[in-house]
């Protein structure tokens, strides 16, 4: 999807949770691809959308969870899109990995708000997982926050990720030597 | 976004590359499908063998040769029944290829030898163990760790 494919369906989920009966506002944070094309803007498109939904902890009792799992099946039975469209498989992992930022306000749809975590959120987590994939979302990002040295990008990996048995868990070291001389 | 009933099969995805595509990109969708959206159609996305073009550059011919290890190595890991196109011995590189930024310092290149697959060290790829490393395995992981 495109950057105003983005902003439709989550302008649609937002009418959709205030259909469904919800006053305060759903918040998420918007991460991975969908974070890269409408903040950074180095890609065209992307396949989901990645959320941290910040005010849900538990989304197996969360009856607000349910609501919002609703709300999204209908936004994608209307738009012919998959289920995970709308995609927070990676939100227990994010919130016990590290810090999760508050973020800034991005946008806001009727019963929805969205955040935007600071671009060195999205860098750290990116170096945690070392992928071939995310190889130019890492480059575009180092650019933008001037990292150049392995150094300052395992201080900022430490900012939001501090705990040293997640770092070696996930192979950081051998991650950062494949990156940076 | 693509459409619900659309597959990212592997063959789409090399003629993809070969439009000029950022090759992560499509193989990126055809991870979401492998993983996630058409998990259950895992033959149909890797049956179709790929189509190389007339003139088929380095590059072009080495992510050839990527997918096809891709796959193998994809369908043992996931029991998928292996389609046999990836068998074909033109799928091999010429020279090692090792993906990575930093491929020149000695001790990056000593753990892609160690860590990549046999699909792929088989055919002259060295890139590591992490290509298809994805959320959807990792919130499973993570899940399972946390429950033990």
């Amino acid at each position: 999807m495109h950057a105003q494919d983005i902003e439709m369906y989550l302008a649609d989920l937002g009418q959709e949770l205030r259909n469904q009966g919800i006053r305060q506002p759903v918040r998420i944070l918007m991460i991975g691809g969908a974070f890269m094309l409408t903040q950074i803007h180095n890609r065209p498109t992307t396949n989901d959308v990645d959320v941290l939904l910040k005010d849900i902890e538990h989304a197996t009792t969360s009856s607000l969870y349910q609501t919002f799992r609703a709300a999204a099946r209908v936004v994608s039975n209307r738009n012919h899109l998959p289920n995970s469209w709308i995609n927070d498989v990676i939100g227990d992992f994010l919130r016990d990995t590290g810090a999760v930022p508050e973020g800034i306000l991005w946008r806001r749809y009727a019963a929805l708000e969205v955040y935007v975590p600071p671009s060195e959120y999205i860098l750290a987590l990116k170096l945690l997982a070392g992928r071939q994939k995310d190889q130019r979302d890492i480059q575009a990002l180092c650019q933008l926050l001037h990292i150049r040295t392995r150094q300052q990008a395992h201080q900022l990996i430490d900012r939001y990720i501090p705990n040293r048995q997640v770092q070696q868990t996930n192979a950081l070291d051998e991650k950062l030597d494949n990156l940076f001389p | 976004m693509k459409p619900i009933d659309h597959l990212q099969t592997m063959a789409l995805t090399y003629q993809e590359i070969c439009q000029g595509e950022q090759p992560w990109v499509p193989l990126g969708n055809f991870m979401n499908d492998w993983f996630d959206y058409k998990k259950e159609q895992r033959s149909e996305l890797v049956a179709t063998p790929l189509s190389l073009p007339e003139t088929l550059s380095d590059e072009m011919f080495r992510w050839a040769v990527f997918c096809a290890a891709s796959v193998e190595y994809l369908c043992e890991r996931y029991g998928v029944p292996c389609p046999s196109w990836v068998h074909n011995p033109t799928y091999h590189l010429p020279v090692p290829w090792f993906d990575s930024p930093m491929a020149h310092k000695p001790q990056v290149r000593k753990c892609l030898i160690q860590q990549t697959p046999e699909p792929f060290t088989k055919r002259n790829i060295y890139c590591g163990n992490r290509m298809f490393a994805n959320k959807y395995e990792l919130a499973e992981q993570h899940r399972r760790r946390a429950t033990t």
